[in-house]
């Protein structure tokens, strides 16, 4: 059946022994079910200042705008790469819509807030030298890079890793107010570094390939293994 | 206080300033990298990790212990890993114990202890002749040395400074290294 508000009241209006009160409130009910249960479309990806460019790959190849230039010109179901270091971008939005992602960097900027939710083609982030408050890794699977070392103005103070369970490398030094991080059950994960920070708990249950385990000055720190 | 002996396979830790009390590795990890200073680490806790880094076999690592508050030098059990640890090549450093001299031209380091472990007093006896080196008093002490390609050699106690030679390295050639009574080192001599 289509879905639209149109073919939902015809197909109320099919009910024809019914009185029309009841065909009525039938076709409004169907229109209440459509509008709580049908999937929006996607909100784009986008960033600010918009109209800073940066540089994405699709299957163009290799380009380069402001954010009108990309809405106008990126193929977003190809976009294997978007690259934004030293930008003085300030916010980036909709990650998880760029279905092909892999590649993503977005070092020395201003963003506090990164949200990879759905980004579950994506394999290598740099995110580092931002002013983090929070960054997302729901549904990152096939991530197997991350650096989101911080500088001073850093103020997340947790991280949850156990989503991406392809990672091989993370680096979360230099962010003063993270206290916790947990990467249990990472089979894969072979380097992890974390020194200066303000670590409570560290939790690497279960992360037996850890090879590099760095965690300098976390004066508070608790390992659990 | 961490205990890292699950970690199967880590080679590399790098925890100063970490408020530990306790970094716990074993020797069946390939840890060619422990570097665990300005912590609070016991002595105990010192002589286990450098133990247990000599039991792993492994040649050319780096292990740093030192600046603990307190001050945490190996006990005479870490002090033979500790040696056999730069017999193998690595860069060991650690709190020291009472007499260390080293060879300002190698780095390489003489420790004197005692048959019970106690550490010794190294004195100043005169010139460095090859009549008179080095006094060890009356501990009947056991000199430690590591020759300059890092092999860890034994000297028997000689007796009274007054003796020649106080030292006998045997065929290792080993360098032997003295100080004054104001800390200023003195020549070297090899003794074939």
């Amino acid at each position: 059946m289509t879905c639209t508000a149109s073919a939902l009241m015809a197909q109320a209006r099919c009910y024809q022994g019914l009185p029309k009160n009841v065909v009525r409130a039938f076709g409004l009910a169907l229109l209440c079910n459509w509008a709580n249960h049908s999937t929006p479309p996607a909100a784009p990806f986008r960033w600010e200042p918009e109209a800073t460019s940066i540089q994405w790959t699709d299957s163009g190849g290799v380009k380069t705008g402001d954010y009108p230039t990309f809405l106008a010109t990126a193929d977003i179901a190809t976009v294997t790469s978007v690259e934004m270091d030293g930008r003085n971008i300030t916010g980036v939005f909709n990650i998880g819509s760029l279905p092909a992602l892999q590649h993503f960097e977005a070092q020395g900027n201003l963003i506090t807030t990164f949200d990879f939710t759905g980004s579950n083609n994506l394999q290598y982030i740099s995110i580092n030298f931002n002013p983090l408050a929070s960054v997302i890794y729901t549904g990152c699977s096939s991530v197997t890079y991350i650096d989101m070392r911080g500088f001073v103005m850093t103020t997340i103070a947790s991280v949850d890793l156990r989503p991406c369970t392809a990672l091989l490398s993370v680096y979360c030094d230099d962010n003063p107010a993270l206290a916790t991080i947990n990467a249990n059950g990472l089979a894969s994960l072979a380097v992890l570094t974390c020194s200066y920070c303000n670590l409570g708990d560290l939790f690497v249950v279960g992360d037996s390939a850890i090879v590099q385990l760095w965690y300098d000055n976390n004066p508070s720190i608790n390992i659990v293994t | 206080m961490s205990n890292l002996s699950s970690l199967a396979s880590l080679t590399s830790v790098h925890a100063f300033l970490a408020s530990e009390t306790a970094v716990t590795i074993v020797a069946t990890q390939p840890i060619t990298e422990f570097l665990v200073g300005q912590n609070n680490l016991a002595s105990s806790e010192v002589d286990a990790a450098l133990v247990a880094l000599d039991g792993n076999g492994l040649l050319a690592g780096n292990v740093d212990t030192s600046l603990q508050t307190p001050p945490a030098p190996p006990t005479p059990p870490g002090r033979v890993a500790y040696a056999n640890l730069v017999g193998k090549g690595w860069t060991v450093t650690t709190d020291p114990w009472d007499v260390i001299l080293m060879d300002p031209s190698t780095g390489l380091w003489l420790l004197v202890v005692d048959v019970v472990g106690n550490v010794g007093t190294v004195t100043w006896v005169g010139p460095a002749t090859a009549d008179v080196i080095l006094a060890d008093g009356v501990g009947g002490f056991w000199k430690v040395v590591v020759d300059t390609l890092g092999n860890r050699g034994t000297v028997a106690d000689a007796g009274p400074a007054t003796v020649a030679p106080v030292l006998n390295d045997g065929t290792n050639n080993f360098w032997m290294l003295v100080v004054d009574a104001l800390g200023n080192l003195g020549s070297v001599h090899v003794y074939p």
